[in-house]
């Protein structure tokens, strides 16, 4: 049995009113070091916001204040309208799914869904009412007295989201919740938690290092970077218009390509010269640049902007190519020696490492200060 | 070839060590099926044609082993159980509270291991003395009720409980005693037996602390009660090898029963030491 045998049907899970959810200047620090650098945060009532960034960013921290298993520095936490800084884990009445999935290895499955409600003296039919409808609704039914080791991952990750849905939380709390599982295996979760979240209608803080995972679960993405946040937008904004040079460089597979250049607008045409050759740009892009006088810029392009061309502006050399079936991606070096990943859709081309290449770049590149980094606004 | 031999060795020195073990129980357990002229007899009989049962009975009615028996069960029993309930406590506030100076705490009771129980034997005995336990049932148990050993132990097995699961059972509403109970204690149950055993075993055995503390029969163990038992006459010798069998039944018995955990609790101990 795994994940595909059943999808989740939820028309009979009533649902408790989902709850805003704020961090309001939020700090926490653990001796010398900032976890979570003044985070300022809202996650709207029924929306999926995903914490994305490196590990060690300190996105499980702010998830593990919202949940109230770790208390801020400084800052206040809101669920729905009230603050929950002095407010015991308990009785937040806040979900939350662990990466490990937090199983109790010694109960079987009944036990594991029924066990938040047996803590909140639930009279024993309502109790196994609950459970029922629950397991039900995730396909769980025929595994009630199985113990997690006899589980696949998927259905120990379903057992953990059963266990999060039947006391009717105000909102979610997943802690890369994919993450043990297979590729396959991810994939299918991910849609079932996709259509979970549409049917329940939940707020949803949902925590990954996978950007794959936050394009695809998130209404909007909040990036982390050092324990400070660094852009909260709709998927493709952030993927279309990155805040900063780390957001371009984090969203998007493979990542964008970053390189330091040169702004040269003397003979009425604007480019930026870079290793290896230069790189063209538009009027509205040559009129900020010139706007703010910077002599240098970081520029970045996305892999599927540039393609081989011989009328093209940067010379390089193929070092590696990787053929992926429906596309292929090749590595390409620089005379300076930096990598320049490009991405060639359809079939395979016949380029292969130790060949000269031209490449061209479409459209305008993505602009950032080279000193803070930040995007520049064309 | 060489595996064959090297495995028919193994049996020989294997065979070789049960008989070292083996044979002094043995000839114990003859002796007390003989009578004293029997046992006196040369050469030594090996096999009892005729056993006499009658020692076992006698080791009850001349030397009291009822009373030592029963006094050695309330003994070990009351610090089996004081034991375990205070390392599964401490082990647990040392695994998942937090308080202030809990490293130091925990050296400071690891500390305790490296003291022999020689050293503190005078000034316990004093104590003892101070609160006018001398020869009461307090004297044997209470100073055996927290063991350094458990709280190591069980601490050790403890770690090694994932952290969400502790997280996952405060989110679900339970506090830290009904998550040792629910959780804790019923994932741990091999350790936890597999210290009980260890902790029967020893205060069973236990023979220098209750031979200072107490001097009186109503209150004394089985281990000084054979040490009586030798102050028998002669013609009784088959009386003290019937005594020495029932003082080690129990321990027999629960090593039987138990072998599994305690091997297991051992090895855990060697690794970790």
């Amino acid at each position: 049995m795994d994940a595909r045998d059943s999808r989740i049907g939820l028309g009979e899970l009533a649902v408790a009113e989902p709850s805003r959810l704020a961090f309001e200047g939020v700090t926490k620090r653990f001796g010398d070091v900032v976890a979570v650098d003044d985070l300022t945060l809202e996650v709207e009532p029924g929306e999926s916001l995903v914490l994305l960034g490196p590990s060690g960013c300190g996105k499980s921290t702010a998830l593990r204040i919202m949940a109230g298993l770790e208390t801020p520095t400084a800052g206040v936490v809101r669920i729905g309208d009230r603050v929950v800084n002095d407010v015991d884990p308990k009785d937040r009445d806040v979900a939350m799914v662990f990466q490990s999935y937090a199983l109790y290895p010694h109960l079987n499955v009944r036990r594991n869904i029924e066990f938040p409600l047996r803590s909140r003296h639930v009279p024993a039919d309502e109790r196994d009412r609950l459970v029922a409808t629950t397991a039900q609704s995730l396909g769980l039914e025929t595994l009630l007295d199985r113990k997690p080791a006899q589980l696949s991952g998927g259905q120990r990750q379903r057992v953990a989201l059963a266990r999060a849905i039947v006391r009717h939380p105000r909102a979610f709390l997943m802690d890369e919740p994919l993450s043990n599982l297979d590729a396959r295996l991810r994939t299918e979760m991910r849609a079932e938690l996709a259509e979970l979240h549409l049917r329940l209608g939940v707020t949803v803080l949902y925590v990954t290092h996978d950007q794959v995972e936050a394009m695809t679960m998130g209404q909007r993405i909040a990036i982390l970077r050092d324990g400070a946040l660094q852009q909260v937008d709709a998927p493709r904004t952030v993927h279309d218009r990155p805040a900063n040079a780390f957001v371009a460089g984090f969203i998007g597979s493979p990542p964008m390509n970053i390189l330091a250049g040169r702004v040269d607008t003397t003979d009425g045409t604007a480019e930026v010269v870079v290793d290896g050759g230069s790189i063209p740009l538009g009027p509205a892009a040559a009129a900020a640049l010139r706007q703010r006088g910077l002599p240098d810029v970081t520029v970045g392009v996305r892999p599927e902007h540039l393609r081989a061309d011989p009328a093209g502006t940067l010379k390089v050399t193929v070092a590696l190519a990787e053929y992926l079936g429906h596309e292929q991606h090749l590595g390409c070096r620089l005379p300076g020696g930096g990598l320049l990943t490009v991405r060639l859709p359809g079939t395979r081309s016949a380029l292969g490492p130790g060949d000269a290449v031209t490449l061209a770049v479409e459209g305008d590149p993505h602009l950032f200060d080279p000193v803070d980094g930040n995007r520049i606004d064309v | 070839m060489g595996r064959h031999w090297g495995r028919t060795g193994r049996y020989a020195l294997l065979l070789v060590a049960a008989v070292v073990v083996g044979f002094p129980i043995y000839i114990t357990v003859v002796n007390s099926l003989l009578t004293p002229q029997q046992i006196a007899h040369r050469p030594p009989t090996l096999f009892p044609l005729h056993p006499q049962w009658g020692a076992f009975a006698q080791a009850f009615t001349d030397a009291h082993l009822g009373l030592y028996l029963r006094n050695s069960a309330v003994v070990t029993v009351s610090i089996t159980v004081a034991e375990l309930v205070t390392s599964v406590l401490a082990a647990y506030a040392f695994t998942f509270v937090q308080f202030p100076f809990r490293r130091v705490l925990f050296f400071v009771c690891l500390a305790t291991l490296m003291v022999p129980m020689e050293a503190t034997l005078i000034p316990n005995r004093q104590t003892i003395g101070d609160f006018g336990w001398y020869n009461t049932f307090p004297a044997l148990i209470v100073p055996f009720m927290a063991s350094g050993v458990g709280v190591f132990l069980l601490r050790q097995a403890f770690l090694q409980l994932p952290h969400d699961l502790h997280d996952a059972a405060t989110l679900d509403g339970y506090g830290h005693l009904r998550f040792l109970m629910r959780v804790v204690v019923p994932l741990n149950r091999p350790i936890i037996g597999a210290f009980g055993v260890y902790a029967f075993l020893t205060a069973w055995n236990q023979y220098l602390w209750p031979l200072i503390v107490t001097d009186s029969d109503s209150v004394r163990t089985v281990q000084i009660g054979l040490r009586q038992l030798q102050s028998l006459s002669i013609d009784q010798i088959n009386v003290i090898f019937a005594g020495t069998l029932l003082a080690a039944l129990p321990i027999f018995v629960l090593l039987l029963a138990f072998q599994k955990q305690l091997i297991r609790g051992l090895t855990a101990g060697a690794v970790k030491g």
